[in-house]
Protein backbone atom coordinates (compact mmCIF):
# COMPACT_ATOMS: atom_id res chain seq x y z
CA UNK A 1 0.00 0.00 0.00
CA UNK A 2 1.32 3.50 -1.03
CA UNK A 3 2.36 5.57 2.27
CA UNK A 4 0.56 8.51 3.27
CA UNK A 5 1.76 11.11 0.69
CA UNK A 6 3.29 9.25 -1.59
CA UNK A 7 2.02 8.68 -5.14
CA UNK A 8 0.70 5.69 -6.35
CA UNK A 9 1.11 7.00 -10.39
CA UNK A 10 4.49 7.10 -11.70
CA UNK A 11 5.97 10.53 -10.98
CA UNK A 12 7.58 13.06 -13.41
CA UNK A 13 10.87 12.88 -13.47
CA UNK A 14 12.79 15.48 -11.14
CA UNK A 15 16.09 17.64 -11.65
CA UNK A 16 19.08 15.07 -10.55
CA UNK A 17 20.92 17.55 -8.59
CA UNK A 18 19.18 18.74 -5.46
CA UNK A 19 17.95 21.96 -5.02
CA UNK A 20 20.14 23.78 -2.51
CA UNK A 21 19.34 26.61 -0.20
CA UNK A 22 22.72 28.01 -0.49
CA UNK A 23 22.03 29.10 -4.05
CA UNK A 24 20.25 32.44 -2.66
CA UNK A 25 23.34 34.29 -1.42
CA UNK A 26 24.95 33.50 -4.54
CA UNK A 27 21.92 34.53 -6.54
CA UNK A 28 22.65 37.72 -4.15
CA UNK A 29 26.09 38.81 -4.95
CA UNK A 30 25.61 38.19 -8.37
CA UNK A 31 22.43 39.98 -8.83
CA UNK A 32 24.72 42.48 -6.89
CA UNK A 33 27.54 42.46 -9.12
CA UNK A 34 24.81 42.28 -12.74
CA UNK A 35 23.60 45.47 -11.00
CA UNK A 36 26.81 47.43 -10.59
CA UNK A 37 27.99 46.25 -14.13
CA UNK A 38 24.56 47.24 -15.75
CA UNK A 39 25.44 50.66 -14.18
CA UNK A 40 29.30 50.87 -15.59
CA UNK A 41 27.62 49.69 -19.04
CA UNK A 42 24.72 51.99 -18.95
CA UNK A 43 26.95 55.04 -17.37
CA UNK A 44 29.69 54.61 -19.77
CA UNK A 45 26.87 55.10 -22.53
CA UNK A 46 25.56 57.75 -20.84
CA UNK A 47 29.24 59.72 -20.81
CA UNK A 48 30.26 59.00 -23.99
CA UNK A 49 26.57 59.91 -25.55
CA UNK A 50 26.82 63.16 -23.32
CA UNK A 51 30.35 64.17 -24.29
CA UNK A 52 29.26 64.00 -27.96
CA UNK A 53 26.08 66.37 -27.48
CA UNK A 54 28.88 68.80 -25.83
CA UNK A 55 31.23 68.47 -28.76
CA UNK A 56 28.49 68.32 -31.29
CA UNK A 57 27.21 71.62 -30.20
CA UNK A 58 30.89 73.07 -30.26
CA UNK A 59 31.60 72.25 -33.45
CA UNK A 60 29.47 74.19 -35.29
CA UNK A 61 29.66 77.16 -33.67
CA UNK A 62 32.09 80.34 -32.92
CA UNK A 63 32.73 83.29 -30.54
CA UNK A 64 34.09 86.26 -31.74
CA UNK A 65 34.67 89.01 -28.71
CA UNK A 66 34.98 92.38 -30.75
CA UNK A 67 38.20 94.27 -29.05
CA UNK A 68 36.43 97.48 -28.55
CA UNK A 69 38.87 100.89 -27.03
CA UNK A 70 36.62 103.18 -24.68
CA UNK A 71 36.06 105.88 -27.12
CA UNK A 72 34.97 103.83 -30.63
CA UNK A 73 31.92 102.41 -31.91
CA UNK A 74 31.50 99.12 -30.72
CA UNK A 75 27.49 98.99 -32.32
CA UNK A 76 29.30 100.08 -35.35
CA UNK A 77 32.31 97.52 -34.80
CA UNK A 78 30.32 94.99 -33.79
CA UNK A 79 27.56 95.64 -37.14
CA UNK A 80 30.83 95.54 -39.41
CA UNK A 81 32.06 92.12 -37.88
CA UNK A 82 28.71 90.60 -37.90
CA UNK A 83 28.26 91.01 -41.69
CA UNK A 84 32.05 90.45 -42.31
CA UNK A 85 31.61 86.95 -41.13
CA UNK A 86 28.58 86.12 -42.33
CA UNK A 87 30.22 87.09 -45.85
CA UNK A 88 32.67 84.06 -45.55
CA UNK A 89 32.05 80.68 -47.17
CA UNK A 90 30.69 78.24 -44.77
CA UNK A 91 29.55 80.93 -42.33
CA UNK A 92 26.10 79.83 -42.27
CA UNK A 93 24.84 83.26 -39.73
CA UNK A 94 26.98 85.62 -37.34
CA UNK A 95 25.17 87.70 -35.46
CA UNK A 96 25.59 90.89 -32.70
CA UNK A 97 25.11 89.21 -29.45
CA UNK A 98 23.05 92.58 -28.23
CA UNK A 99 22.93 93.49 -24.43
CA UNK A 100 19.48 91.76 -23.68
CA UNK A 101 20.95 88.52 -24.93
CA UNK A 102 23.57 89.25 -23.22
CA UNK A 103 21.82 89.44 -19.35
CA UNK A 104 19.66 86.64 -20.67
CA UNK A 105 22.53 84.26 -20.55
CA UNK A 106 24.30 85.60 -17.84
CA UNK A 107 20.78 85.25 -15.59
CA UNK A 108 22.36 82.21 -14.06
CA UNK A 109 24.96 84.00 -12.15
CA UNK A 110 23.37 87.47 -11.91
CA UNK A 111 19.66 86.79 -11.73
CA UNK A 112 16.43 88.22 -13.66
CA UNK A 113 17.08 92.04 -14.67
CA UNK A 114 19.76 92.10 -12.00
CA UNK A 115 22.63 92.73 -14.67
CA UNK A 116 23.99 96.75 -13.49
CA UNK A 117 23.38 99.02 -16.06
CA UNK A 118 27.29 100.24 -15.92
CA UNK A 119 28.47 96.42 -16.08
CA UNK A 120 30.92 96.56 -19.32
CA UNK A 121 29.53 93.48 -20.91
CA UNK A 122 31.96 92.18 -23.94
CA UNK A 123 30.76 92.65 -27.68
CA UNK A 124 30.22 89.56 -28.89
CA UNK A 125 29.59 87.74 -32.12
CA UNK A 126 27.65 84.40 -32.65
CA UNK A 127 28.89 82.62 -35.29
CA UNK A 128 27.36 79.23 -36.66
CA UNK A 129 29.31 77.31 -39.22
CA UNK A 130 28.62 74.35 -41.42
CA UNK A 131 31.61 71.96 -39.76
CA UNK A 132 31.85 69.94 -42.78
CA UNK A 133 33.03 73.46 -44.55
CA UNK A 134 36.38 73.74 -42.90
CA UNK A 135 36.37 77.22 -41.66
CA UNK A 136 38.59 78.09 -38.97
CA UNK A 137 39.03 80.46 -36.03
CA UNK A 138 42.50 82.22 -38.09
CA UNK A 139 39.64 82.21 -41.31
CA UNK A 140 37.38 84.31 -39.42
CA UNK A 141 39.89 86.26 -37.36
CA UNK A 142 41.22 87.46 -40.93
CA UNK A 143 38.51 88.21 -42.32
CA UNK A 144 37.10 90.87 -39.66
CA UNK A 145 40.78 92.26 -39.85
CA UNK A 146 40.30 93.23 -43.24
CA UNK A 147 37.25 95.02 -42.00
CA UNK A 148 38.79 96.87 -39.26
CA UNK A 149 37.96 95.14 -36.55
CA UNK A 150 40.17 93.44 -33.86
CA UNK A 151 38.99 90.17 -32.63
CA UNK A 152 39.73 87.55 -30.35
CA UNK A 153 38.04 84.08 -32.49
CA UNK A 154 37.38 81.33 -30.15
CA UNK A 155 36.44 77.78 -31.76
CA UNK A 156 35.90 76.12 -28.56
CA UNK A 157 38.87 73.72 -29.10
CA UNK A 158 40.20 73.39 -26.24
CA UNK A 159 36.77 73.23 -24.10
CA UNK A 160 36.39 70.63 -27.03
CA UNK A 161 39.09 68.88 -26.35
CA UNK A 162 38.54 69.03 -22.24
CA UNK A 163 35.24 67.26 -22.32
CA UNK A 164 36.46 64.67 -24.89
CA UNK A 165 38.89 63.59 -22.53
CA UNK A 166 37.04 63.78 -19.43
CA UNK A 167 34.18 61.57 -21.77
CA UNK A 168 36.75 58.94 -23.30
CA UNK A 169 38.35 58.32 -19.40
CA UNK A 170 34.72 57.93 -17.82
CA UNK A 171 34.34 55.29 -20.80
CA UNK A 172 37.76 53.91 -20.50
CA UNK A 173 36.40 53.65 -16.40
CA UNK A 174 33.53 52.22 -17.17
CA UNK A 175 34.88 49.28 -19.35
CA UNK A 176 37.66 48.74 -16.64
CA UNK A 177 35.14 48.56 -14.20
CA UNK A 178 33.20 46.48 -16.38
CA UNK A 179 35.88 43.84 -16.55
CA UNK A 180 36.74 43.91 -13.07
CA UNK A 181 32.95 43.00 -12.29
CA UNK A 182 32.71 40.04 -14.43
CA UNK A 183 36.02 38.76 -13.45
CA UNK A 184 34.62 39.21 -9.95
CA UNK A 185 31.46 37.60 -10.49
CA UNK A 186 33.07 34.98 -12.54
CA UNK A 187 35.63 34.24 -9.79
CA UNK A 188 32.23 34.11 -7.05
CA UNK A 189 30.70 31.56 -9.61
CA UNK A 190 33.84 29.48 -10.01
CA UNK A 191 33.76 29.11 -6.51
CA UNK A 192 30.23 28.78 -5.85
CA UNK A 193 30.48 26.12 -8.91
CA UNK A 194 33.24 24.38 -6.48
CA UNK A 195 31.30 24.51 -3.25
CA UNK A 196 28.11 23.37 -5.24
CA UNK A 197 29.84 20.30 -6.87
CA UNK A 198 31.61 19.13 -2.83
CA UNK A 199 27.72 19.92 -1.59
CA UNK A 200 26.42 17.24 -4.42
CA UNK A 201 29.63 15.20 -4.47
CA UNK A 202 27.46 12.07 -3.47
CA UNK A 203 25.38 12.85 -6.23
CA UNK A 204 28.38 13.17 -8.62
CA UNK A 205 30.15 10.34 -7.55
CA UNK A 206 27.00 7.74 -8.04
CA UNK A 207 26.66 9.19 -11.56
CA UNK A 208 30.01 8.91 -12.27
CA UNK A 209 29.65 5.17 -11.06
CA UNK A 210 27.03 4.30 -12.74
CA UNK A 211 28.45 5.14 -16.58
CA UNK A 212 27.48 9.15 -16.87
CA UNK A 213 30.12 11.06 -19.05
CA UNK A 214 31.65 14.26 -17.57
CA UNK A 215 29.82 16.10 -20.45
CA UNK A 216 26.43 15.30 -19.08
CA UNK A 217 27.23 15.74 -15.14
CA UNK A 218 28.88 19.26 -16.40
CA UNK A 219 25.46 19.86 -18.24
CA UNK A 220 23.65 18.99 -15.08
CA UNK A 221 25.55 21.60 -13.19
CA UNK A 222 25.58 24.01 -16.82
CA UNK A 223 21.76 24.18 -16.31
CA UNK A 224 21.53 24.88 -12.13
CA UNK A 225 23.78 28.08 -13.07
CA UNK A 226 22.44 28.90 -16.19
CA UNK A 227 19.54 29.65 -14.42
CA UNK A 228 20.97 31.02 -11.40
CA UNK A 229 22.96 33.47 -13.39
CA UNK A 230 19.53 34.59 -15.73
CA UNK A 231 17.60 35.48 -12.52
CA UNK A 232 20.42 36.62 -10.98
CA UNK A 233 21.40 39.43 -14.25
CA UNK A 234 17.37 39.70 -14.62
CA UNK A 235 17.29 41.19 -11.41
CA UNK A 236 20.60 43.32 -11.19
CA UNK A 237 18.79 44.60 -14.52
CA UNK A 238 15.62 45.77 -12.92
CA UNK A 239 17.41 47.13 -9.87
CA UNK A 240 20.01 48.80 -12.32
CA UNK A 241 16.76 50.17 -15.38
CA UNK A 242 14.62 51.45 -12.13
CA UNK A 243 18.00 53.14 -10.90
CA UNK A 244 18.90 54.96 -14.57
CA UNK A 245 15.16 55.84 -14.81
CA UNK A 246 15.58 57.63 -11.37
CA UNK A 247 18.67 58.97 -12.14
CA UNK A 248 17.00 60.30 -15.78
CA UNK A 249 14.08 61.84 -13.77
CA UNK A 250 16.36 63.68 -11.22
CA UNK A 251 18.27 64.86 -13.72
CA UNK A 252 16.17 66.18 -16.19
CA UNK A 253 16.44 69.72 -16.84
CA UNK A 254 14.56 72.63 -19.43
CA UNK A 255 15.78 72.91 -22.34
CA UNK A 256 17.41 76.12 -22.24
CA UNK A 257 19.55 74.31 -19.18
CA UNK A 258 19.59 70.77 -20.41
CA UNK A 259 23.46 71.70 -21.75
CA UNK A 260 24.75 71.54 -18.13
CA UNK A 261 23.50 68.08 -16.68
CA UNK A 262 23.76 64.88 -18.66
CA UNK A 263 20.78 64.27 -20.17
CA UNK A 264 20.07 60.49 -19.00
CA UNK A 265 17.28 59.47 -20.58
CA UNK A 266 16.76 55.49 -20.86
CA UNK A 267 18.09 54.74 -24.81
CA UNK A 268 17.68 51.50 -27.26
CA UNK A 269 21.71 51.06 -26.11
CA UNK A 270 20.55 51.27 -22.35
CA UNK A 271 18.10 48.97 -23.24
CA UNK A 272 20.09 46.05 -24.79
CA UNK A 273 22.84 46.76 -22.09
CA UNK A 274 19.81 45.46 -19.17
CA UNK A 275 18.05 43.08 -21.96
CA UNK A 276 21.76 41.56 -22.34
CA UNK A 277 22.73 40.84 -18.56
CA UNK A 278 20.18 38.70 -17.90
CA UNK A 279 22.04 36.09 -20.99
CA UNK A 280 25.34 37.51 -20.33
CA UNK A 281 24.71 36.63 -16.31
CA UNK A 282 23.51 33.06 -17.45
CA UNK A 283 26.84 32.48 -20.34
CA UNK A 284 29.35 33.52 -17.93
CA UNK A 285 27.71 31.02 -14.83
CA UNK A 286 26.95 28.40 -17.13
CA UNK A 287 30.45 28.31 -18.74
CA UNK A 288 32.40 29.14 -15.50
CA UNK A 289 30.31 26.12 -13.78
CA UNK A 290 31.22 23.74 -16.35
CA UNK A 291 35.14 24.44 -16.22
CA UNK A 292 35.38 24.41 -12.48
CA UNK A 293 33.15 21.39 -13.13
CA UNK A 294 35.08 19.31 -15.57
CA UNK A 295 38.30 20.59 -13.80
CA UNK A 296 37.07 18.77 -10.24
CA UNK A 297 35.53 15.64 -12.60
CA UNK A 298 39.28 14.92 -13.50
CA UNK A 299 40.53 14.35 -10.35
CA UNK A 300 38.41 11.16 -10.08
CA UNK A 301 39.07 7.64 -11.38
CA UNK B 1 6.58 -8.69 1.39
CA UNK B 2 6.45 -10.66 -1.59
CA UNK B 3 9.34 -13.03 -2.67
CA UNK B 4 11.06 -10.90 -5.07
CA UNK B 5 13.11 -14.00 -6.41
CA UNK B 6 10.33 -16.42 -7.20
CA UNK B 7 7.81 -13.56 -8.28
CA UNK B 8 8.15 -12.97 -12.30
CA UNK B 9 7.06 -9.53 -13.91
CA UNK B 10 4.66 -9.83 -15.82
CA UNK B 11 6.10 -9.83 -19.45
CA UNK B 12 9.12 -12.11 -17.93
CA UNK B 13 12.34 -11.61 -16.62
CA UNK B 14 14.01 -8.90 -17.24
CA UNK B 15 16.57 -9.87 -20.00
CA UNK B 16 20.14 -9.47 -18.44
CA UNK B 17 23.43 -10.19 -20.49
CA UNK B 18 22.66 -11.67 -24.26
CA UNK B 19 22.15 -15.30 -23.66
CA UNK B 20 21.93 -17.67 -20.54
CA UNK B 21 25.68 -19.10 -19.43
CA UNK B 22 25.02 -22.12 -19.68
CA UNK B 23 24.65 -21.49 -23.96
CA UNK B 24 27.43 -19.26 -23.59
CA UNK B 25 30.68 -19.38 -25.36
CA UNK B 26 33.20 -19.03 -22.98
CA UNK B 27 35.41 -16.68 -24.31
CA UNK B 28 37.57 -13.61 -22.80
CA UNK B 29 37.38 -13.47 -19.36
CA UNK B 30 34.73 -10.46 -18.16
CA UNK B 31 37.62 -9.38 -15.28
CA UNK B 32 41.12 -9.75 -15.38
CA UNK B 33 43.26 -8.91 -12.66
CA UNK B 34 46.80 -9.64 -12.68
CA UNK B 35 49.42 -9.13 -9.75
CA UNK B 36 47.32 -6.40 -8.87
CA UNK B 37 48.65 -3.94 -6.02
CA UNK B 38 46.40 -1.09 -3.69
CA UNK B 39 47.37 0.70 -1.27
CA UNK B 40 45.85 4.05 0.38
CA UNK B 41 48.74 5.97 1.65
CA UNK B 42 51.48 3.47 2.92
CA UNK B 43 49.08 0.55 4.21
CA UNK B 44 48.60 -2.23 1.30
CA UNK B 45 44.74 -3.12 0.88
CA UNK B 46 45.73 -5.60 -1.64
CA UNK B 47 49.04 -7.45 -2.80
CA UNK B 48 49.37 -9.09 -5.83
CA UNK B 49 46.03 -10.26 -6.49
CA UNK B 50 44.58 -12.49 -9.21
CA UNK B 51 42.17 -13.55 -10.87
CA UNK B 52 39.69 -14.24 -13.81
CA UNK B 53 36.00 -14.23 -14.26
CA UNK B 54 34.59 -15.81 -16.85
CA UNK B 55 30.88 -14.76 -18.65
CA UNK B 56 28.22 -15.79 -16.76
CA UNK B 57 30.01 -16.95 -13.75
CA UNK B 58 28.36 -16.51 -10.04
CA UNK B 59 31.41 -15.27 -7.81
CA UNK B 60 31.10 -15.34 -4.15
CA UNK B 61 33.88 -13.23 -2.92
CA UNK B 62 34.37 -13.95 0.95
CA UNK B 63 37.38 -12.84 3.73
CA UNK B 64 36.88 -11.39 6.97
CA UNK B 65 36.53 -7.48 7.60
CA UNK B 66 39.44 -5.08 6.05
CA UNK B 67 40.22 -8.26 4.53
CA UNK B 68 40.33 -6.24 0.61
CA UNK B 69 36.68 -7.27 -0.83
CA UNK B 70 35.49 -4.12 -1.29
CA UNK B 71 38.59 -2.51 -2.85
CA UNK B 72 38.85 -5.45 -5.36
CA UNK B 73 35.04 -4.42 -5.99
CA UNK B 74 35.95 -0.85 -6.72
CA UNK B 75 38.89 -1.58 -8.92
CA UNK B 76 36.43 -4.13 -10.78
CA UNK B 77 33.22 -1.56 -11.18
CA UNK B 78 36.03 1.14 -12.05
CA UNK B 79 35.62 3.64 -8.80
CA UNK B 80 39.46 3.61 -8.75
CA UNK B 81 42.45 2.79 -10.95
CA UNK B 82 45.38 0.13 -9.03
CA UNK B 83 48.55 1.51 -7.84
CA UNK B 84 50.10 -1.73 -10.00
CA UNK B 85 49.22 -4.54 -11.86
CA UNK B 86 46.66 -5.24 -14.78
CA UNK B 87 42.58 -4.77 -13.86
CA UNK B 88 40.73 -5.30 -16.99
CA UNK B 89 37.33 -5.17 -17.95
CA UNK B 90 35.89 -6.15 -20.61
CA UNK B 91 39.01 -7.10 -22.41
CA UNK B 92 39.98 -3.04 -21.61
CA UNK B 93 42.92 -2.16 -19.74
CA UNK B 94 41.87 0.10 -17.31
CA UNK B 95 44.86 1.53 -16.22
CA UNK B 96 45.03 3.05 -20.06
CA UNK B 97 41.41 3.71 -20.99
CA UNK B 98 41.03 6.91 -21.65
CA UNK B 99 37.89 8.49 -19.49
CA UNK B 100 35.09 8.12 -22.14
CA UNK B 101 36.10 4.60 -22.67
CA UNK B 102 35.38 4.28 -18.70
CA UNK B 103 32.26 5.76 -18.66
CA UNK B 104 31.00 3.34 -21.49
CA UNK B 105 32.31 0.25 -19.31
CA UNK B 106 31.03 1.49 -16.40
CA UNK B 107 27.24 1.39 -18.33
CA UNK B 108 27.98 -2.11 -18.63
CA UNK B 109 28.48 -2.94 -14.50
CA UNK B 110 25.34 -2.28 -12.67
CA UNK B 111 26.19 -1.68 -9.00
CA UNK B 112 24.76 -2.96 -5.86
CA UNK B 113 26.48 -0.55 -2.99
CA UNK B 114 26.73 -1.27 0.32
CA UNK B 115 25.42 1.58 1.92
CA UNK B 116 22.89 1.49 -1.27
CA UNK B 117 23.79 5.10 -2.82
CA UNK B 118 20.08 6.26 -3.29
CA UNK B 119 19.95 9.88 -4.09
CA UNK B 120 17.57 10.76 -1.28
CA UNK B 121 15.96 14.14 -3.39
CA UNK B 122 14.31 11.43 -6.25
CA UNK B 123 11.73 9.00 -5.54
CA UNK B 124 11.95 5.52 -5.93
CA UNK B 125 11.25 5.67 -9.59
CA UNK B 126 13.59 8.23 -10.14
CA UNK B 127 16.62 6.79 -8.55
CA UNK B 128 15.84 3.23 -10.75
CA UNK B 129 15.60 5.11 -13.78
CA UNK B 130 18.80 6.96 -12.81
CA UNK B 131 20.54 4.88 -15.14
CA UNK B 132 18.65 4.96 -18.53
CA UNK B 133 18.09 8.22 -17.83
CA UNK B 134 21.90 9.34 -18.27
CA UNK B 135 22.06 7.21 -21.67
CA UNK B 136 19.80 9.36 -22.58
CA UNK B 137 16.53 7.62 -23.07
CA UNK B 138 13.44 9.47 -22.96
CA UNK B 139 11.46 8.97 -19.91
CA UNK B 140 8.41 7.04 -22.34
CA UNK B 141 11.16 4.81 -23.24
CA UNK B 142 11.81 3.82 -19.92
CA UNK B 143 8.90 3.95 -17.69
CA UNK B 144 6.83 1.00 -18.34
CA UNK B 145 9.90 -1.06 -17.56
CA UNK B 146 10.79 0.41 -14.50
CA UNK B 147 7.49 0.15 -13.21
CA UNK B 148 7.26 -3.57 -14.12
CA UNK B 149 10.66 -3.95 -12.39
CA UNK B 150 9.70 -2.35 -9.37
CA UNK B 151 6.21 -4.41 -9.15
CA UNK B 152 9.19 -7.52 -9.59
CA UNK B 153 10.96 -6.53 -6.76
CA UNK B 154 7.58 -5.67 -4.40
CA UNK B 155 8.18 -1.93 -4.59
CA UNK B 156 5.32 -0.85 -7.37
CA UNK B 157 3.92 0.67 -4.17
CA UNK B 158 6.66 2.97 -3.52
CA UNK B 159 7.00 3.82 -6.40
CA UNK B 160 6.84 7.95 -5.64
CA UNK B 161 8.71 7.68 -2.07
CA UNK B 162 11.61 8.87 -1.78
CA UNK B 163 14.55 6.95 0.05
CA UNK B 164 14.49 8.25 3.58
CA UNK B 165 11.26 7.11 4.12
CA UNK B 166 12.33 3.86 3.05
CA UNK B 167 12.94 0.58 5.17
CA UNK B 168 16.58 -1.03 4.80
CA UNK B 169 15.11 -4.23 3.12
CA UNK B 170 13.21 -1.87 0.52
CA UNK B 171 16.19 0.69 0.23
CA UNK B 172 18.29 -2.55 -0.75
CA UNK B 173 15.62 -3.48 -3.67
CA UNK B 174 16.01 0.04 -5.15
CA UNK B 175 19.42 -0.33 -5.36
CA UNK B 176 19.11 -3.51 -7.00
CA UNK B 177 16.80 -2.92 -9.07
CA UNK B 178 18.54 0.28 -10.32
CA UNK B 179 21.65 -2.02 -10.89
CA UNK B 180 19.85 -4.07 -13.06
CA UNK B 181 17.46 -1.92 -14.79
CA UNK B 182 19.90 -1.26 -17.65
CA UNK B 183 20.55 -5.21 -18.52
CA UNK B 184 24.22 -4.91 -17.34
CA UNK B 185 26.67 -7.37 -18.40
CA UNK B 186 28.22 -7.92 -15.17
CA UNK B 187 26.69 -7.06 -11.44
CA UNK B 188 28.71 -6.10 -8.61
CA UNK B 189 27.32 -6.20 -5.22
CA UNK B 190 29.13 -5.43 -2.59
CA UNK B 191 27.87 -6.48 0.77
CA UNK B 192 24.11 -7.01 -0.51
CA UNK B 193 22.83 -8.69 2.59
CA UNK B 194 24.78 -6.88 5.43
CA UNK B 195 21.86 -4.53 5.87
CA UNK B 196 19.32 -6.88 6.32
CA UNK B 197 17.67 -9.63 8.42
CA UNK B 198 18.61 -13.09 7.55
CA UNK B 199 15.20 -13.79 5.66
CA UNK B 200 15.55 -10.53 3.62
CA UNK B 201 19.31 -11.51 3.29
CA UNK B 202 18.77 -15.32 1.86
CA UNK B 203 15.53 -13.75 -0.39
CA UNK B 204 18.02 -11.48 -2.45
CA UNK B 205 20.75 -14.29 -2.58
CA UNK B 206 18.09 -15.50 -4.75
CA UNK B 207 17.35 -13.15 -6.43
CA UNK B 208 21.24 -12.38 -7.30
CA UNK B 209 21.17 -16.44 -8.49
CA UNK B 210 18.49 -15.90 -10.48
CA UNK B 211 19.93 -12.74 -12.39
CA UNK B 212 22.77 -14.88 -12.61
CA UNK B 213 20.76 -17.90 -14.48
CA UNK B 214 19.42 -15.66 -16.56
CA UNK B 215 22.84 -14.75 -18.31
CA UNK B 216 24.60 -11.83 -16.24
CA UNK B 217 27.93 -12.57 -14.70
CA UNK B 218 27.45 -11.69 -10.65
CA UNK B 219 30.47 -11.17 -8.41
CA UNK B 220 29.09 -10.67 -4.78
CA UNK B 221 31.13 -9.43 -1.68
CA UNK B 222 29.92 -11.09 1.54
CA UNK B 223 31.32 -10.99 4.59
CA UNK B 224 28.75 -14.15 5.50
CA UNK B 225 30.41 -17.27 5.00
CA UNK B 226 27.56 -19.13 5.20
CA UNK B 227 25.65 -17.46 2.32
CA UNK B 228 28.24 -18.61 -0.28
CA UNK B 229 28.38 -22.65 -0.16
CA UNK B 230 24.55 -22.82 0.16
CA UNK B 231 24.18 -21.91 -3.56
CA UNK B 232 26.14 -22.82 -6.69
CA UNK B 233 29.02 -20.57 -8.03
CA UNK B 234 32.35 -19.75 -7.49
CA UNK B 235 33.83 -18.80 -4.23
CA UNK B 236 37.46 -17.15 -3.82
CA UNK B 237 38.48 -16.23 -0.66
CA UNK B 238 40.60 -12.80 0.03
CA UNK B 239 43.23 -13.01 2.78
CA UNK B 240 46.22 -10.72 3.14
CA UNK B 241 46.16 -8.85 0.10
CA UNK B 242 46.13 -11.77 -1.80
CA UNK B 243 43.19 -13.92 -3.66
CA UNK B 244 42.25 -17.45 -2.64
CA UNK B 245 40.49 -20.16 -4.61
CA UNK B 246 38.10 -21.77 -2.32
CA UNK B 247 36.63 -20.83 1.04
CA UNK B 248 39.66 -22.33 2.52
Amino acid sequence: MARRGERRRVPRGTAILPREQRDAPLIVVMAILCFLACLAGVGARIAYAQAERWTDSLKGSMTARVITAPASDSAGMARRAAEAAGALAGVIDARVIDRQEAARLLEPWFGAGALPDDLPVPVLIAIDIDPAAGVSAQDVGAALERVGVPAVVDDHARWSQDVRRVADLARALAFGVLALLAAAAGAAIAFAARAGFHARRDVVEVLHLIGARDDFIAAEFERRFLAIGVRAGALGAVMAGGSVYALAYAARQPEARAWLLPQAAISPVDWAILLAAPLLAGLVAMTTARAAVMSALRKLA
Amino acid sequence: MPDISERAPARGWPQIGAVPAAERPMGEPIVRLSKVAMRYGEAPALRDASLTIAPGSLVFLTGASGAGKSTLLRLIYLAQRPSEGLVSVFGIDTARARRPMLARLRRRIGVVFQDFRLLDHLTVFDNVALPLRIQGLAPRAYRQDVVELLEWVGLADRIGARPPTLSGGEKQRVAIARAVVAKPDLIVADEPTGNVDPDMGERLMRLFTELNRVGATVVIATHDHSLAPRRQGRILRLQDGCVIEGDG
